[in-house]
């Protein structure tokens, strides 16, 4: 090993992460894996001094962890279980059995010699093997946020891809815990958990009492703030590796220990973000140097000799690969499906999580530090972890496509229906119009057509608005929007208006195709995106902002120019809010006659 | 693989510094006083806690780096062409007058001639870290003061450079060999900072343009962009040894360049907020580990001297730098500020100073290194006070300086926003919006984070922002304290909220929400209008709707304004559009 100083090697891992940020950029892939290249890359050169280098970017995973406890003191904690959390939990359970009996395998493989030539060093042990299930198991959000477009999407499959990634990070802050009580003999366990729960206790001591005291003390001054939170998540660290348990553990204690308010500290906790993004980048390329590749020159002079001890390692990356991008995608369909979604939302959401999520390398990592993993085994999983993010990205990106290939070659099979009224349509229904969507926009036009004695039918495919699409519509199609018989049941040819309240661009373009023999207004955020769906024949296009500056317009220029006494405004908008809350029709009546005397 | 404990050693710097800096704010000290003391204490010469490790310097190495970086970041050139000059007449003699003094003062005390000619080169420098974490604070960077400050040092920077280059080479042969030397670092300074201009004009305009709207990316691009030139300066040595050339370069001069050539774009005020707490954070380290290096007995070996010199020091720099701005015809104000600030010894003369030490053979001893690092640990200390007070000691004695006064001082360039209008986030209610204001305000100014955006609301002829509202800094350049109007077409609950604090209660704050019950707690914040987008759109649909199954007609001309907006597919067409859809 060259001894090169710690910034120089800091300093070489950020330029080489450089280009390849940019490159992943070019290429809508996401950051982590662009990261953990750049390390794979300049581990190869051997200049950086891992041991060191992994002191520093340790904290990485430390603020990592402290900044995901610190927020979900403000989730709300719900005492029911949702069927997305089961469907959560059921796949991890799935894919870590998958992955320990394929890392178990693998070992009886190596242990009677299959492979000639080929080993570890070390047996892989039935703990080895189940880090192989962690990693399978867990997908998480980091990779997961950088790849939605739009947050707090109305759209099935991007808030349940959300939601599983969230139980997926519960999970692995879990199996921290458990890993970091050094081996899964079940009496350290016990301590450690006794140990773990000393330090939470101690956090919510200090939150409750003493936070206020820092916070008094800081006075104000966001650096002495910063720089105390910094503190009191060193101090647990400094607990947490006293008590021989894992810094992860210190660090979600300290997090617990803060008092979120972002309002308040935005200044402290933009900070905080800036020095867990830069620890964060650190760690991920620090997690690539680790992994040694067989070096090329090597493999020129002899390659068997060069690459055999690389095989097991490969064998081991490979099959996670495997096991995550094609199983994964496989077992949350399935579950979905019998969830009651439909096929195509199942589909999409498998296809947003099929990666080895960056908590499963940091349960990795933290195994590696404690003795419990070995080498190679961290290697695969590191190796793994890089590649399917990449595939996950890709996938990510053709989604659509890869559905709609898979559907027509007949591989899903049909459209599957849990309930027997998954459609309330009558079968004489014409000149209608179909809403699609229920979501608040969607509630408010069927109010509408109830009013005016309007036929209408109801296209959602979300399984938790079926009660109140029960309830509530007339006509409902629960479905896929954009299958085929679901165009047959609502009897789009017949229909006299489309309105998609759906935010999505192959939605928003299957129901164009039928522009030619019915009206169809799509949705959408942006302006140029409106052009294109004009072009292909809607009548009009529902953007949000425009419609709402419409509606401001006359009020604008007097708000604007004072004309309102501000405590009027005030007053007065506050009466609004009030109607608007309560369930009555007031709000309609105004504008209808609103629109009367414009007739008249 | 190794056992990986958390490095015990910064643990300990970070927590008895956060005691000690909270303490110091508390005491209303500044916390830089605060983190000296820190080291002072827990370092070999007070409790021996800690020692310095490859861990604590590389953090410290950091810190320095991105200082200058940061400092960098805030150039922009258009706003400081018109002081190079003054800079370099102010800079030249000052170093000359310093070290002369310096000089003069080590010859009259027990220190040999060559020990003299150390400690005068050594004590030429003002300290980078402390004037510009100071100005920071104070939020007096770019003030008038803070630019000839900053220029100063930076020219105090290049002269570093050079002394250590000079020193790395050893004993120098003769005028010639310096000259060669002295040749070298010139020209490696202009490359570099060519290269940096160059990349800023041409490069990273494009390459910036495109990633700027994933905050991550960018940030993470720009730490790589630092850390290219953090390299570069650190290996000069080893990329130009092949052709036999001996180059040396400091990491902080490669770090501004690599800031200056961002500070160019509209992202960097973005980009400062986020360097910001990073920096903070590593300098804390820097400072703290500037008294760890010393035992005591090295430390104090010459204290009666150093407190001398150190008066001495303090007393001359002032004068030669008040009597050199002052030349320069700056008015009394920034004359006074500008020298108050630049009176203490750098860190760089530490630097040198080892150096000089590490140098074969050494010029001078661990003791004489002691008596540096003392001079410059008293002056930084005391000069951080003359820094955090510099207006109420200018207000006591100005009366005394009327003698000074400029009858045409060089005037400082004045941006700041007054009265005007802040809009958060530009879109089609925020575009509307503006049209009517623009009647009533010269001053508009648009924040967003959204690239095209800039560039529609710079077309549109407002002034503009590139950065995130959630950032202070962001918040202080649009003034968004001193607005009269406030309009925010973010429906984010943080960003609102943020918006309605930072106001007092004759600004006129719109803010959009998502729902009633959103709206309902900006209210309570005090928000005098909450738009309720969603909401509004939702109704308009509606009424469209209605028109639709009434009459086909009607609601073709109701939709037709929005229709041709629709058609043009432009995110923000020309301002020569009607304004509305339905005010027929």
């Amino acid at each position: 090993m060259t001894d090169v100083a710690l910034l120089t090697a800091m300093a070489i891992l950020f330029v080489v992460a450089g280009p390849l940020l940019l490159i992943a950029k070019g290429l809508r892939l996401s950051i982590i894996p662009s990261l953990i290249l750049a390390g794979l890359f300049v581990g190869q050169l051997n200049l950086i001094d891992e041991a060191l280098m992994l002191e520093l970017a340790r904290l990485g995973v430390a603020f990592l962890v402290f900044m995901f406890s610190v927020q979900i003191q403000t989730e709300q904690v719900r005492t029911v279980v949702s069927n997305t959390e089961v469907v959560a939990i059921v796949q991890a359970l799935v894919l870590g059995v998958l992955g320990l009996l394929f890392g178990l395998m693998v070992g009886i493989a190596l242990e009677y010699g299959v492979l000639t030539d080929v080993g570890l060093g070390d047996p892989l042990t039935v703990e080895q093997a189940l880090f192989v299930g962690i990693a399978a198991a867990l997908s998480s959000t980091i990779v997961g946020t950088a790849l939605f477009a739009q947050s707090q999407s109305d759209i099935v499959h991007d808030y349940l891809s959300s939601e599983i990634d969230s139980v997926n990070d519960f999970l692995a802050v879990f199996l921290l815990l458990i890993v970091s009580a050094g081996t899964f003999a079940l009496e350290p366990v016990a301590a450690q958990l006794g140990y773990g729960v000393m330090l939470l206790g101690a956090a919510i001591a200090i939150n409750r009492y003493l936070f206020g005291i820092i916070e008094r003390l800081a006075s104000g001054s966001d650096e002495a703030m910063l720089i105390s939170i910094v503190a009191l998540l060193i101090v647990f660290l400094a607990a947490a590796e006293f008590l021989e348990t894992s810094i992860v553990i210190g660090a979600f204690a300290a997090g617990l220990a803060v008092r979120d308010n972002p309002v308040e500290y935005s200044e402290v906790f933009n900070g905080l973000n800036s020095i867990q993004e830069f620890f964060v980048a650190l760690f991920f390329a620090t997690v690539g140097a680790l992994v040694t590749l067989p070096s090329p020159t090597a493999v020129v002079a002899d390659p068997s000799a060069a690459l055999s001890p690389f095989v097991p390692i490969a064998t081991i990356a490979l099959g996670l690969v495997v096991l995550t991008v094609v199983i994964k995608p496989i077992v949350i369909g399935i579950l979905l499906v019998h969830n009651g979604y439909d096929r195509r939302s199942a589909m999409i959401t498998g296809l947003n999580l099929d990666h080895v999520g960056e908590f499963a390398v940091i349960v990795a990592i933290e195994a590696l530090v404690l003795g419990l993993l070995i080498e190679p085994v961290f290697e695969a999983i590191i190796l793994a972890a890089a590649v399917s993010m990449i595939l996950s990205n890709l996938t990510h990106n053709y989604d659509e496509e890869i559905y709609r290939t898979m559907a027509s070659r007949g591989w899903l099979g049909q459209p599957y229906h849990d309930v027997d009224d998954w459609n309330s349509v009558p079968e004489d229904i014409s000149d209608h119009v179909v809403i699609v969507g229920y979501g608040r926009h969607g509630q408010r036009l069927v109010e509408f057509c109830e009013e005016i004695d309007q036929p209408y039918v109801v296209i959602e495919n979300n399984p938790q608005a079926l009660p109140d699409l029960r309830d509530k519509c007339n006509a409902y199609v629960f479905a896929d929007a954009i299958e085929s018989e679901t165009a047959d049941v609502s009897n789009l040819e017949a229909a006299q208006l489309i309105i998609s309240t759906a935010e999505s661009k192959s939605v928003s373009e299957h129901f164009l195709s039928f522009a030619d023999t019915t009206d169809v207004v799509v949705r959408t955020r942006e302006l140029p995106m409106a052009a294109e769906l004009i072009e292909q024949g809607a009548m009009y296009v529902i953007v949000p902002d425009l419609l709402a500056a419409d509606q401001l317009a006359d009020r604008f220029e007097a708000l604007l120019n004072g004309e309102y006494d501000p405590d009027e405004l005030r007053a007065e908008s506050m009466r609004e809010l009030d109607v608007e809350r309560a369930p009555s029709h007031h709000s309609t009546v105004e504008s209808a006659s609103h629109t009367g005397e414009l007739d008249s | 693989m190794v056992d990986v404990g958390l490095a015990g050693d910064v643990a300990i710097i970070l927590v008895a510094a956060a005691l000690v800096g909270v303490l110091a704010v508390r005491l209303g000290q500044p916390t830089i006083i605060g983190y000296i003391l820190t080291g002072v204490v827990i370092g070999p010469v007070g409790l021996g806690l800690v020692e310095p490790s490859i861990i604590t310097d590389t953090m410290a190495e950091l810190g320095l780096a991105f200082l200058l970086f940061l400092l960098g970041i805030k150039m922009r050139i258009d706003e400081i062409r018109h002081l190079i000059a003054p800079i370099v007449k102010i800079s030249i003699p000052q170093m000359v007058a310093v070290g002369s003094v310096g000089f003069g003062l080590a010859v009259v005390l027990p220190f040999s001639f060559e020990e003299a000619v150390i400690i005068g080169l050594a004590v030429v420098y003002s300290s980078t870290a402390v004037v510009i974490k100071m100005l920071n604070d104070k939020g007096e960077a770019t003030s008038l003061h803070g630019k000839i400050d900053v220029g100063v040092l930076l020219a105090q920077d290049i002269v570093v450079v050079i002394i250590l280059a000079v020193l790395a080479a050893g004993r120098p042969e003769g005028v010639a060999d310096v000259a060669m030397t002295l040749g070298i670092v010139m020209v490696l300074v202009t490359i570099t900072t060519v290269a940096a201009i160059t990349a800023s004009r041409y490069v990273l305009p494009s390459l910036f343009g495109r990633i700027a709207g994933d905050t991550r990316l960018l940030f993470l691009v720009a730490i790589s962009w630092l850390f290219l030139f953090v390299l570069v300066s650190d290996q000069i040595n080893l990329l130009l040894s092949p052709i036999g050339v001996d180059a040396y370069l400091s990491i902080e001069m490669g770090a501004f360049l690599a800031g200056l050539a961002i500070a160019q774009l509209p992202y960097s005020k973005d980009l400062q907020g986020r360097v910001n707490p990073l920096t903070d954070l590593f300098v804390m380290v820097f400072f703290v580990s500037v008294a760890l290096d010393f035992e005591a007995s090295d430390l104090l070996a010459y204290w009666q001297e150093a407190v001398v010199v150190a008066v001495g020091l303090m007393i001359v720099k002032f004068v030669v730098f008040f009597l050199l701005l002052n030349w320069q015809q700056f008015d009394l104000e920034t004359t006074f500020l500008g020298s108050i600030g630049m009176i203490q010894v750098s860190e760089f003369g530490i630097v040198v100073a080892v150096a000089a030490v590490e140098s074969e053979p050494p010029f001078i001893g661990q003791a004489e290194l002691g008596f540096i690092t003392l001079v410059a640990l008293m002056t930084m200390s005391v000069s951080v006070y003359f820094i955090q007070y510099n207006r109420q000691l200018f207000e006591r004695v100005e009366p005394y300086l009327s003698r000074w006064e400029q009858s045409d001082p060089v005037q400082p360039a004045d941006t700041e926003y007054r009265n005007h209008v802040v809009v958060i986030g530009y879109d089609e209610i925020a575009r509307r919006a503006l049209r009517i204001l623009e009647d009533q305000y010269d001053q508009i100014v648009v924040l967003d984070r959204n690239v095209e955006h800039v560039e529609a609301v710079e077309n549109a002829g407002y002034d503009s922002l590139f950065g995130d509202v959630q950032y202070e800094k962001i918040r202080k350049d649009a003034a968004v304290k001193y607005a009269d109007f406030v309009l925010s077409s973010s429906d984010q609950m943080e960003i609102n909220e943020i918006l309605l604090k930072e106001t007092t209660e004759e600004t006129t704050v719109f803010v959009e929400a998502a729902t009633a019950e959103e709206a309902e707690q900006l209210y309570d914040s005090g928000a005098e209008y909450v738009i309720l987008a969603p909401q509004l759109g939702v109704a308009q649909f509606v009424e469209y709707l209605e028109s639709y199954f009434e009459n086909r007609s009607t609601f073709d001309r109701e939709i037709a304004t929005d229709m041709e907006l629709l058609r043009s597919g432009q995110l923000f067409p020309d301002s020569t559009d009607q304004l509305g859809g339905d005010d027929d």
